[in-house]
């Protein structure tokens, strides 16, 4: 899981219960997304920790249970004594309250959330440097590279935090990823508005695939390629609880992804993480749409590191390295 | 200590007397309404009348209580503190002056040490009485009170002991209250003369105003003091108890002004019943509304939370007139005392006015912020916006306190809890809640489990860890507490942890609550549960309604039938549904885990009917085989969280969200 030197590396997390995406812009730019748990442990603290590094920036994309899981614990290891080395905490205010969730098992998780939003807020008390205020069109240098906040527009919009989650566009030299979060274009038109605000956005090297690939979720403008340019790598975080995220049928998200690319880099299977696979799986769509539910692998899933996905480019943009360590879905 | 045991108020009078001109000093005991207070005014009537100089000191109620006796040691002494004075330090001042062994001193009910945490007031009470009874080591000393309790008295003073038994003569107290022609009461004298003669003269007038009452036969008026406030309260007219709730309110000698304030919309009958059944007093001496009555009223609210504010705003007017009236016309000197008292009514009334005013004790602007702070928390529950003011009064009250007393551990840890509440600036949180625990006050175990808490809450988890760890450490080894201890600091810190998802911190905390406390805390195994269904959501591992206590799952399957011999069975949950086919995870053992799909057929097969009832994701079942027959048993829907008893309901979890801050 070693970070590609002079690289823009992206590793992309789920399941357990959450997704956390990791981005790193050289020289020191670490960029924590979202949150994931498994196995009674935090993932963004994990990481950190083996990885021996403190990240510069956390960013909680919206306040949804399945995305903030574990992020207090990465806050709270990387916020020490000393103010200085705090890294900078964004979170899109004002707050958006956690609707009623119907389940209410998924009610529980709401507590993360308001979890998270709490630590963020005591600590730009504390140091108010530390705040990253994730204004659309606002931009924030990460290590040598920018971070360009997509959306959400401002306006009182809807109180559903996928509409109002923060889309981000990640710019490293000539290497741009699109981090998706959990932004649906319907209702609310979030990714033609963000479109419309930055059309370059478009041409991106990679995109962690919006909202697990829900239809709601994937802008067909945002996945088309212009003439002339390369495939992107897709990256898709499941969605294991109630309804299960994406679908594999005809007319479901995969089909969706795979008529732009040839293949989408899975972090895991829409299933519950013991039933994921320690080893990396390859499937078509096909014969995951007809597969016995459910999927249980045939080596379960081990420790920290699996259920993830790994993208290196270099300054051009240009794939250095590519490791799945989930399920690689084609045609 | 030896006892001796007297029959009447004027027998105990008598025998203290002779004890003190023999050199002796005295502890008067006795039960509730045995006349105690009355021995020691009669006391001091006598020795007066011998020209020795006495020093009557009785503990008001109220959180001020020692605030008022320092004040009452002032006035004797002659002499007035200067504004937001340490107590203690006023007392000692005061008592220099005075000489010891010139005085007897009556000490009525001192404030004694007790089990638990201590607050700032009770503290300072009984140091108060430490103080005055080591200053009266060359006085003469009475001390009334109910439990004989020599833990403070300092080991040079002996005091010989007088019990006052609680027996009176019924016809004559009922005599004095002029009760002895009243319906009833000839009825009740006669059937229940002899267990009238064991009571105590507040519960003989109270037990012939009960037989007053045509419906209730006099073999059935409880002859206990309790019993007999409930029932007489009940009987009263709502004016009546008003008036009584209104002078119990009151803490000084009543005069007959506030006899007239607090009865004047009562009718003449009202008047009189109030005068010679709850009022005490030889006629000259001035009248007492009985503890017990006023404590009832208190207790009990005869009055609702507003009015009571209100009676107390009314009080405090009132003693501005007064000191008014005296600044004017030179009569009723204005004693340290009376401003105390008006001080203390302002508070209770939530003037917030006070706030910037100089008090005299330190002690009395903790008082203000703890009324602020608790007002502000029942404003807060009734959805009330006033709720934030009062908090923010109750910081400020703090904040004068400690711009006299810095060490004020008190105004520190609810300075910090106040603001807290508010969802206030954590910079300032901090380093006051640190104070207390680490240096002003270790042995405070409100002050640990809300500095872990509050870093809980601010999702600062190595701290709270840290914190948790070295109370726990600290406080667990004082055995005497222990049970205090884990109800305060484990209990509530885990309720914390799962408020906000960290169960596993949760349940370290709680698995360090030894085996036998467990079942004698009240939230445990609900806590236990909640930090258990916490951790199966986060797996994935569901298949009991969280209801079930994790030991008893396995036990027998909750649909079978009495006297049913089950083949098998196993639970589950509905974890999908597609068209008419339904998924559940099911379970075969605590960590066996598997799958099965129903189809709508199937499901009517196992006698479920899914045309009338819904199958939704989420709802428990158990498949239970009887006979090799398969029945599928529903449990009702999760609706609602079923941990929602356990959930921190102030301070508001998500203040921090909703401050005006960020």
């Amino acid at each position: 899981m070693n970070k590609v030197d002079d690289a823009l590396n992206l590793w992309v997390f789920g399941p357990g219960f959450g997704e956390f995406v990791v981005v790193h812009v050289p020289p020191d730019g670490w960029l924590a997304i979202d949150g994931c748990v498994a196995n009674k442990e935090s993932w963004p603290q994990r990481f950190f920790e083996d990885l021996d590094f403190i990240p510069t920036h956390v960013l909680l994309t919206h306040p949804h249970q399945d995305h903030a899981a574990g992020i207090v614990e990465l806050i709270d290891d990387a916020t020490g004594d000393e103010l200085s080395t705090w890294p900078r905490l964004g979170v899109l205010e004002p707050y958006v309250a956690t609707p009623a969730v119907p389940d209410v098992e998924l009610g529980f998780h709401g507590q993360d959330a308001n979890g998270v939003l709490t630590a963020m807020r005591t600590r730009w008390t504390r140091r108010p440097a530390c705040k990253w205020s994730l204004t659309v069109g606002s931009r924030e240098q990460i290590g040598t590279g920018k971070a360009l906040v997509l959306s959400p527009e401002p306006g009182p919009g809807s109180r559903d935090p996928n509409e109002r989650a923060t889309a981000l566009e990640l710019v490293w030299q000539n290497t741009r990823l699109v981090i998706g979060a959990d932004l649906v274009e319907t209702p609310g038109h979030g990714w033609s508005r963000a479109l419309h605000r930055r059309p370059q956005a478009r041409q991106y090297h990679a995109l962690k695939v919006p909202h697990h690939g829900s239809p709601a979720a994937l802008h067909v403008p945002l996945l088309q390629r212009q003439e002339g340019e390369d495939e992107a790598a897709y990256v898709l975080t499941p969605y294991s609880k109630g309804h299960k995220l994406p679908d594999f049928g005809e007319t479901g998200g995969i089909a969706t992804l795979l008529r732009h690319s040839g293949e989408v880099l899975m972090t895991g299977l829409p299933e519950k993480y013991a039933l994921q696979s320690r080893r990396p799986r390859q499937w078509t769509r096909a014969e995951l749409e007809t597969a016995k539910r459910p999927i249980a692998a045939a080596e379960p899933v081990g420790e920290f590191p699996s259920c993830y996905v790994q993208l290196a480019f270099d300054a051009q943009g240009k794939l250095l390295q590519r490791h799945c360590a989930g399920v690689c879905v084609t045609r | 200590m030896s006892t001796i045991f007297l029959p009447s108020v004027e027998k105990a009078v008598e025998k203290t007397l002779e004890l003190l001109s023999s050199g002796a000093n005295v502890s008067l005991t006795g039960p509730f309404g045995a006349g105690k207070s009355t021995a020691l005014l009669k006391l001091e009537e006598h020795l007066k009348a011998n020209q020795r100089r006495v020093m009557r000191l009785a503990f008001p109620w109220g959180d001020d209580a020692a605030c008022a006796v320092v004040a009452d040691v002032c006035d004797a002494a002659g002499s007035r503190p200067s504004p937001g004075a340490p107590l203690l330090t006023q007392l000692d001042a005061a008592l220099d002056t005075l000489r010891p062994s010139d005085y007897v001193l009556l000490l009525d009910e001192p404030r004694v040490p007790h089990e638990g945490d201590v607050t700032l007031f009770d503290e300072r009470a009984q140091l108060c009485v430490e103080r005055l009874l080591d200053w009266g080591r060359e006085a003469s000393v009475v001390v009334a009170q109910r439990m004989r309790s020599s833990s403070y008295v300092p080991q040079a003073k002996q005091l010989t002991e007088v019990r006052v038994d609680r027996a009176a003569n019924p016809q004559e107290v009922l005599a004095k209250a002029d009760l002895l022609s009243a319906p009833g009461v000839a009825q009740l004298l006669a059937r229940r003369g002899t267990e009238l003669s064991r009571c105590s003269p507040i519960e003989i007038r109270l037990a012939a105003v009960a037989a007053q009452s045509q419906d209730r036969a006099v073999r059935r008026v409880p002859l206990e003091l309790r019993a007999l406030l409930d029932l007489v309260t009940d009987q009263v007219t709502d004016g009546m108890r008003r008036a009584l709730a209104s002078l119990a309110l009151l803490r000084e000698e009543l005069t007959q002004d506030w006899l007239d304030w607090a009865t004047s919309r009562l009718s003449d009958h009202e008047r009189k019943l109030i005068c010679t059944v709850f009022l005490f007093g030889d006629e000259g001496s001035a009248p007492r509304l009985h503890e017990s009555i006023a404590i009832h009223a208190r207790l009990d609210r005869w009055m609702s939370a507003a009015e009571t504010e209100n009676v107390h705003r009314e009080i405090a007017d009132l003693y501005l007139k007064k000191f008014a009236l005296a600044a004017t016309k030179s009569w009723l000197p204005q004693t340290l005392r009376a401003e105390v008292e008006c001080i203390h009514h302002r508070t209770l009334g939530a003037d917030s006015a006070l706030l910037h005013d100089s008090l005299f004790f330190v002690e009395q602007y903790d008082m203000l912020g703890r009324v602020f702070g608790a007002r502000g928390q029942e404003l807060w529950a009734a959805n009330r916006v006033e709720a934030r003011a009062s908090l923010k009064n109750a910081i400020d009250a703090y904040t004068r306190a400690l711009e006299h007393d810095p060490t004020d551990w008190y105004a520190l840890h609810y300075r910090a809890f106040n603001r807290d509440a508010l969802g206030g600036d954590v910079r300032l949180i901090g380093p006051d809640y640190e104070r207390v625990v680490n240096e002003l006050r270790p042995d405070f175990v409100w002050g640990h489990s809300r500095y872990a808490r509050w870093l809980i809450t601010c999702g600062r988890l190595r701290e709270a860890r840290e914190a948790f760890a070295r109370a726990s450490r600290e406080l667990v080894s004082s055995t005497s507490r222990e049970k205090r201890v884990f109800e305060e600091l484990h209990i509530d810190v885990a309720r914390q942890a799962l408020e906000y998802g960290h169960h596993a911190f949760a349940s370290e905390v709680l698995t360090q609550v030894p085996e036998r406390w467990r079942s004698e805390l009240q939230r445990y195994d609900a806590l236990d549960m909640w930090a258990h269904y916490q951790s199966e959501i986060e797996q994935g591992q569901t298949v009991f309604p969280p209801w079930i206590a994790a030991n008893e799952r396995w036990n027998r399957p909750r649909f079978a039938q009495r006297g049913e011999h089950i083949d098998l069975w196993y639970p589950g949950v509905v974890t999908a549904q597609s068209g008419e086919l339904w998924r559940f995870r099911i379970a075969f053992k605590s960590d066996s885990f598997g799958w099965r799909e129903v189809t709508l057929a199937e499901l009517s097969h196992l006698g479920f009917d899914a045309g009338l009832r819904h199958l939704p994701v989420g709802t428990f079942v158990e498949f239970i085989t009887v006979s090799n027959r398969e029945r599928i048993e529903v449990y009702p829907s999760l609706t609602r969280d079923p941990f929602e008893n356990q959930r921190v309901r102030f301070p508001d979890p998500r203040r921090y969200l909703t401050n005006e801050q960020g």
